[in-house]
């Protein structure tokens, strides 16, 4: 097949705005999946993702299409996540691709995650091809949507297709434009070998399968595969492309994405972004790869039952295959004992990791509060950086903290602009400017503490907004904080994994309703138990959870016991996340407390 | 009013549609006990002393055709007081049943009357002296307390004129409030308030003190028993041990599977009457379920739960939580030669410990 009838994309969008239905919609028109097979959101395979209805992982999939031309073509897609916490992933993908489909709602707009990606696409030379969906909806405001394309990527209105994936209108568009507009890629199979890794999975028969893109050479079973990042070599057992399933093929040529299995078991030998090239045509320079992205973050998991910790090792390692971001070191903590420091780009990413720890690996979780990372200047001039407030030296020792600030950015419609303000102000943002994409959508850039905004920040500014406000960040420096280690003491013992650095401004809040929350959360036990929010040593709250009542002895007959024992038992569920600290059983919501109060 | 299970008013012509339908369903019963030793029978459940002794003679005909009873060593059957005659209770002396269980609930006339239990103190009286002379020398009193309105110091009188009558058995229950009875609404609402715990003990710990000066020795949570006289059938639950049921609303267990009958009497005399099985719930129970059942049940029982007994993986899998519920629960957990009991204080929070043991 000639190289020109080959097209790689990826569809780029703000979260539901509609990647995964436009998606299927191409699959459908191209017969990938028969009508048997059709099921919505097809290319998320993940439950997790179908139940949430969010795309997590980017999917590769190759579609044959017949155009008016009457040409088959190749077209590869890679459907990309939405959400800000998984834009690493989406510019993974982006750097696999020639052209990018845009999708804005034609009734939100442009929004925050339009634009980030749309900006990613453009940092990696893609042709964009701006799409407004959902225009059949009588929300619509296809003029004003419109305008702020025009605005946002700088291109005409005759290049804007409207289209709705749910309905199937203006698919065939679609099609035409990614034949006629996006680039076919450059063909140079005889050129020294270069793919780029842009993921991978692990198969407990096959090891670790890379996903690839061949810039140039090719590919064949039976090559010896050799890595940017080390020395070791593979023999290439097989090549193939992405239909739904893998499917082997003979070779992968320049311009292919498609997968190499090779006997891989080292999980750290693939890492997304290095340059695969082989012994028989091998590549003296890398392809360019990508920015690393760093964790920003925080949180220690651990497993409830101790005998788990290696399945857990193993779990992250295999986990770590697929998401580059995610980091993690050995933590020990006395309160939980033996467990994980994990490093997540933003709440959402670690509410995943841990849900797939636990569906994918079987395992029962307890996570503590997540934290940023904080540069602590030591009095003898050292500089740590320091990501649990375990870690945080004493008082004495301290000459100054500084904290993580990002440059957040808020789309949102204009009548929300005065409470957004509000919101930024009383996370101690710092106002930059406001930028108007069309006369109803606003643009606001604030400097903001990560620490701040980490916790409840997007829910708060969703609901203020009633979901119109979308967000987007990124890490812009350290800066200089008035930062406090605040200590949280069970029958006057430090409990290291309920301790939280804050704002001295907010510290003494924070410790009274941290108290009263855990009040509420932790249950009774035999003995009472005294909660205690100390500052420096000096106790700033304390409050006490009363000693459980006795049981009362019901009669218990043979129909009684089923009826007893299902309690019994669901209570024991109730219990699952529970983590012994001393002699005192502490639930999954009290480690994560802080996260339930609220700041009004 | 405090009973959430299924009780029937008397209808008498009912009675030979009733006797009809239990013994189709005794003789449907398709279950392999070869290898059982039946040693006891129970009738109880709602008000059964209102079957006569010839109705029962007829059931006890039909289990003695389908089962061996040559071991039956006890033979219980509820009654009410003032519901048996003299005559009623000889005759059931008459078919062998040797074991007699009633239902005082109270010696307060305001109690009984707030219980909707329609017999007077005199009635109690009289029934236990018809049982007497009817040559019953095996007698329970049931007893509740913690019901609202009632004091320890009426509690404590109970219990002594109770002793006075050298009953063989005692239970002795809290009055619990279960939603979708009249009381959890009373309750709710306000109406009545329940008594809870007294000042510097528990019912259950001052019951169990007083109980045993007298000479009753605890042997589970609510029973209470002169030498060798424990309910040997209620044992049998507590052991998770096989038991076989009949009757609208009846539970059995063969070991594996527990099963209970439909409760409403209509539809019990309707199912069998076409042919069909009034089973409506059945559950298999897996290795967790049994052990869980038995260290449930077997903690509430001084005679504890015999470690030796459980197998592995599941010992292990307790042991763990048995280390755990040691550190929370300290002073509340006896363990001695492979042997798992609560102390005394631990009796008190027998069901949060019963969920710290559990397996998951």
């Amino acid at each position: 097949m000639k190289k020109s009838c080959l097209r790689n994309f990826s569809i780029i969008a703000h979260i539901d705005h509609g990647k995964s239905t436009l998606a299927d919609r191409l699959l459908e028109a191209t017969k990938t999946v028969s009508s048997k097979d059709m099921r919505n959101q097809i290319l998320d395979s993940m439950d997790l993702e179908r139940e949430r209805g969010i795309t997590i992982k980017s999917h590769p999939i190759q579609m044959q299409y017949n155009h008016s031309d009457e040409q088959s073509y190749i077209l590869n897609l890679i459907d990309t996540p939405g959400h800000v916490d998984f834009s690493y992933e989406v510019s993974r993908s982006l750097a696999a691709c020639e052209g990018a489909l845009l999708l804005v709602d034609a009734a939100q707009g442009v929004e925050a995650q339009t634009v980030s990606n749309a900006f990613l696409a453009i940092d990696n030379d893609l042709v964009i091809i701006p799409i407004i969906n959902k225009v059949d909806l009588a929300s619509a405001r296809i003029d004003d949507v419109k305008m702020q394309i025009m605005e946002l990527i700088g291109c005409i209105d005759d290049e804007i297709i409207l289209a709705s994936a749910k309905d199937g209108i203006g698919i065939q568009d679609i099609f035409n434009a990614i034949i006629d507009r996006i680039p076919a890629p450059n063909i140079n199979d005889d050129a020294p070998t270069r793919a780029l890794i842009f993921d991978s999975t692990y198969d407990n028969y096959r090891g670790v399968i890379p996903y690839v893109r061949v810039f140039d050479g090719t590919l064949k079973k039976g090559m010896t595969a050799q890595f940017s990042a080390h020395d070791e070599s593979y023999e290439i057992t097989e090549v193939g492309h992405f239909v739904l399933k893998q499917v082997q093929t003979n070779e992968l040529r320049s311009g292919d994405v498609g997968y190499v299995v090779g006997s891989i078991r080292d999980m750290g030998h693939i890492e997304p972004g290095a340059t695969l090239t082989t012994k028989e045509n091998p590549a003296p320079e890398p392809l360019p790869g990508y920015k690393k992205m760093k964790p920003m973050v925080f949180s220690g998991l651990y497993p409830v039952d101790a005998d788990d910790y290696d399945q857990l090792r193993v779990a992250l390692e295999k986990l770590k295959l697929n998401d580059a971001s995610l980091e993690f070191t050995p933590e020990t903590s006395e309160a939980l004992g033996f467990g994980f420091r994990c490093g997540f780009l933003g709440l959402l990413h670690m509410e995943i990791v841990q849900e797939r720890l636990e569906r994918e690996f079987n395992l029962i979780l307890v996570t503590t509060t997540p934290n940023v990372v904080y540069q602590v200047h030591l009095r003898d001039g050292s500089i740590i950086e320091v990501d649990t407030p375990a870690q945080m030296p004493l008082f004495g020792e301290i000459d100054e903290i500084l904290e993580p600030m990002v440059s957040a950015e808020i789309i949102a419609p204009n009548d929300y602009i005065g409470s957004i303000m509000k919101l930024c102000q009383k996370k101690r943002g710092k106002y930059k400017n406001t930028n108007y994409f069309s006369p109803e959508k606003a643009q606001i850039h604030y400097d903001l503490p990560l620490g701040e905004i980490i916790f409840d920040f997007y829910d708060k500014l969703k609901s203020l907004s009633r979901g119109y406000a979308s967000l987007d960040y990124e890490f812009k420096k350290f800066s200089i904080a008035n930062l406090k280690k605040l200590d949280i003491l069970i029958h006057g013992e430090p409990v290291d994994a309920l301790s939280i650095i804050c704002h001295a401004d907010d510290a003494y809040r924070r410790g009274v309703a941290l108290c009263s929350k855990l009040k509420e959360l932790i249950p009774r036990q035999m003995f009472e138990v005294v909660i205690q929010a100390a500052l420096n040593n000096r106790i700033i709250a304390r409050t006490t959870v009363k000693a459980l009542r006795k049981n009362v002895t019901a009669k218990c007959y043979g129909g009684d016991i089923t009826r007893k024992r299902k309690l019994w038992e669901k209570q024991k569920k109730g219990k699952k996340r529970m983590k012994m600290i001393g002699k005192i059983e502490i639930p999954q919501e009290a480690l994560l407390a802080v996260l339930q109060i609220d700041d009004d | 009013m405090y009973c959430d299970f299924y009780t029937i008013t008397y209808e008498k012509n009912s009675i030979p549609q009733f006797l009809n339908a239990i013994v189709s369903e005794i003789e449907r019963c398709e279950l392999d006990t070869l290898n059982w030793i039946i040693d006891t029978l129970f009738i109880g459940g709602g008000t059964p002393s209102l079957l006569d002794s010839k109705s029962i003679e007829v059931i006890l005909k039909v289990l003695q055709k389908n089962y061996d009873l040559s071991n039956i060593q006890e033979f219980t059957i509820e009654i009410n007081p003032g519901e048996s005659s003299l005559h009623q209770l000889r005759n059931f002396r008459g078919l062998g049943i040797n074991r007699i269980s009633i239902g005082v609930q109270s010696l307060e006339p305001e109690l009984l009357k707030f219980l909707t239990r329609n017999h007077s103190i005199d009635d109690i009286y009289k029934t236990y002296n018809h049982a007497r002379i009817a040559g019953f020398d095996n007698i329970n009193f049931d007893l509740l307390y913690n019901i609202p309105g009632q004091t320890i110091e009426q509690w404590k009188r109970n219990l002594e004129r109770i002793i006075m009558l050298d009953p063989a058995h005692i239970s002795a229950y809290a009055l619990i409030v279960e939603k979708g009875t009249e009381l959890h609404q009373l309750v709710h609402d306000g109406k009545v308030s329940i008594p809870g715990d007294p000042d510097g003990t528990t019912w259950l710990s001052f019951t169990t003190k007083y109980l045993s000066d007298h000479g009753f020795s605890p042997y589970e949570i609510s029973s209470f028993t002169q030498p060798g006289q424990e309910c040997r059938h209620n044992l049998h639950y507590w052991r998770m041990e096989p038991c076989l049921a009949f009757g609208p609303s009846a539970h059995g267990f063969d070991g594996h599977r527990r099963w209970k009958n439909v409760s409403s009497m209509q539809d019990y005399l309707d199912k069998i009457k076409n042919g069909e099985s009034p089973v409506v719930f059945t559950e298999e129970l897996n290795y967790k379920n049994i052990l869980n059942e038995k260290v449930g049940f077997g903690i509430r029982m001084t005679e504890g739960v015999d470690l030796k007994k459980i197998q592995q993986p599941e010992l292990s899998m307790l042991k763990l939580n048995l280390e755990k519920s040691e550190k929370m629960w300290p002073g509340c957990i006896v363990k001695n030669n492979e042997h798992l009991k609560l102390s005394e204080k631990g009796i008190l929070f027998a069901d949060s410990i019963a969920v710290d043991l559990m397996i998951g």
